[in-house]
């Protein structure tokens, strides 16, 4: 009798023990072990999709190495495609779940290059740039536009609701931002900053800004409804504002 | 005589053996570099691991939450009571829990602590594994915990779409907000509730109505028209505070988060998601927009919230940052 309740004794001191080895409590001590070391930097995901605790894991990576980057100065854009070969990875099915465990070398993110943010044209809406800051669009671009096709065959007028939005808005700093999202999204094709009128594309859509950054007005393309005023609706023109100091076209 | 004497033995070891097992203590450690070592650290990181530690030892023994001895906001115990009382009980995963330190606006935050729901009735319907997230003021102080959201990939889609590391900083941020606005539903905290919507806040309610009209001579033709109700946040806050008081149980869940910064201003945020309501007596899904206001980041303000069903969606599409003009 004495054995058998011994026996059973040790059952219960040794099978949660047991069970711990097979739920691979090596793996989660080595996660332990990477976060308490300052070499690593590491990214967690938990889910029952292997590849979605993944990518949860690889999103958490990224956003800690591009913090600690920045940080030390470096605001150079990193990609997931960046981290993807070179973390290490630790797995574990935690429950009815995996737990995904990426790690990295710090000393490798901090060093290795990333994507230098090139000065594309609104690409921004976080930073409000004065228009002079502006890129102009490829010329040459515009003036292969300008040949063959008529401008009937090319114009594609924009959504109301993406006009609506622009002409909502009386400034350069606030319009910019819609720009760029509509960009973005692909609602907007191109867009381009000029002082010159003739760089203008026929079938861009214009906005005046005057040297405080207002908007004076936004010009329907000239071949379209030849000269409207997208805000007040009635006819207008460039020269109407001597005023005018940029234009930002786009279509 | 010794067999009863060895019995006795074993009963009292098999009692430890089960307590041990239930309610081993739980540390918690933050991961390295994630924040500077000393007083504070060391505060929180005893705070946290006699949180986790208590929440093992209720929800291994079933039974309530003695948070007398840890440093938590009231209202904090308030919620997390609220929650462990109404919804679920949970247990740790693991004794040894580390997590990076991620700075916040109020303070600091620890996400990813896995947990195991307890649930307390058939009426919980989510995962059962989960992970918590705790959050701090800048004294180390607990101000909330709140198991995290279900759908990870909805979190990380949105971190990707960040733009840069403000917008990073911010869209966590956002995330730890709309979870808290969240939680105060499901713990009818109207109080809060009310200091998260600003003051003229705009409160629209699509709906779809169905009008019967006589088409020709011989039979009836139904039209669909989509009408939107506008409140105050008065009018608003007050049919919730009937709400809560008729309906023991709230449960409202969101998935499908997007969140959009404005293009001009920085501060101003959209944030769509689909919202499934339950309550006792009346259940929902619908799509919200909260227009939400970053500009004072400790206290962050909604200044537009627009539900509308999914059928009112598939007519008339969700509402944007783009239908609002903010000055």
């Amino acid at each position: 009798m004495i054995n058998k309740i011994y026996i059973l004794f040790i059952c219960i001191i040794t099978v949660p023990f047991s069970l711990n080895g097979q739920t691979n409590s090596d793996v989660i001590d080595k996660m332990n072990n990477v976060k308490l070391n300052e070499s690593f930097i590491f990214g967690e995901g938990f889910h029952l999709k292997k590849d979605v605790a993944h990518e949860c894991a690889i999103s958490e990576i990224l956003s800690y190495a591009i913090e600690l980057r920045f940080e030390n100065g470096n605001d150079e854009r990193l990609l997931p495609s960046d981290i993807q070969p070179i973390v290490k990875q630790l797995i574990h099915f935690d429950g009815n779940q995996y737990n995904v465990f990426l790690y990295v070398d710090r000393e490798l993110i901090m060093s290795m290059s990333g994507h230098i943010e090139s000065p594309q044209i609104l690409s921004n809406a976080e930073s409000i740039s004065e228009p002079n800051e502006l890129v102009v669009q490829d010329k040459a671009q515009n003036s292969q536009m300008s040949k063959g096709t008529s401008l009937e065959e090319r114009f594609t007028p924009l959504p109301n609701d993406v006009l609506n939005s622009l002409c909502n808005q009386d400034n350069w700093a606030e319009i910019k931002g819609f720009l760029s999202t509509y960009k973005n999204q692909g609602r907007i094709r191109e867009t381009g900053f000029c002082t010159n009128i003739s760089e203008i594309p026929v079938d861009a859509y214009r906005i005046l800004i005057d040297d405080k950054y207002g908007i004076l007005s936004i010009l329907a393309p000239k071949g379209s409804d030849n000269g409207i005023n997208l805000k007040t609706n009635q006819t207008d023109k460039e020269s109407n504002y001597p005023n005018c100091k940029v234009i930002v076209w786009f279509k | 005589m010794v067999q009863m004497k060895f019995h006795k033995l074993i009963t009292i070891l098999l009692a430890f053996t089960c307590t041990f097992y239930c309610a081993a203590s739980v540390t918690f450690r933050f991961s390295a570099g994630s924040i500077d070592s000393g007083g504070l650290k060391s505060q929180m990181e005893y705070n946290i691991s006699e949180l986790l530690t208590e929440i093992n030892r209720a929800g291994s023994q079933e039974t309530t939450l003695n948070l007398s001895s840890i440093s938590m906001e009231q209202e904090a115990k308030i919620r997390l009571n609220a929650l462990w009382n109404e919804a679920s009980h949970f247990v740790c995963d693991r004794e040894t829990n580390i997590s990076r330190c991620l700075n916040d606006y109020q303070g600091y935050q620890v996400r990813a602590i896995p947990i195991t729901m307890k649930p307390i009735d058939l009426s919980y319907n989510q995962s059962i594994n989960r992970e918590l997230t705790i959050s701090l003021n800048k004294n180390g102080v607990i101000t909330g915990v709140r198991p995290a959201w279900e759908l990870q990939e909805d979190v990380s889609k949105i971190m990707q779409d960040a733009n840069g590391v403000a917008d990073t900083r911010k869209r966590r941020e956002i995330l730890k907000w709309v979870e808290d606005f969240r939680c105060y539903y499901n713990e009818r905290n109207i109080k809060a509730l009310n200091q998260i919507y600003s003051d003229d806040a705009l409160i629209i309610t699509g709906s779809v109505v169905t009008q019967r009209k006589m088409h020709g001579d011989i039979g009836l033709r139904y039209d669909q028209n989509v009408n939107y109700t506008v409140q105050s946040k008065e009018q608003y806050i007050t049919k919730l505070t009937r709400i809560f008081k008729n309906n023991s149980r709230i449960n409202v869940e969101f998935d499908h988060i997007s969140v959009v910064m404005h293009p001009a201003k920085p501060n101003i945020y959209g944030v769509t998601l689909h919202q499934k309501w339950q309550t006792s007596s009346y259940s929902d899904e619908g799509w919200l927009f909260l227009l939400w206001d970053f500009n004072d980041p400790e206290r962050p303000q909604i200044h537009i919230r627009t539900w509308q069903p999914d059928q009112v969606v598939a007519k008339d599409g969700v509402f944007t940052l783009d239908d609002f003009k903010i000055h």
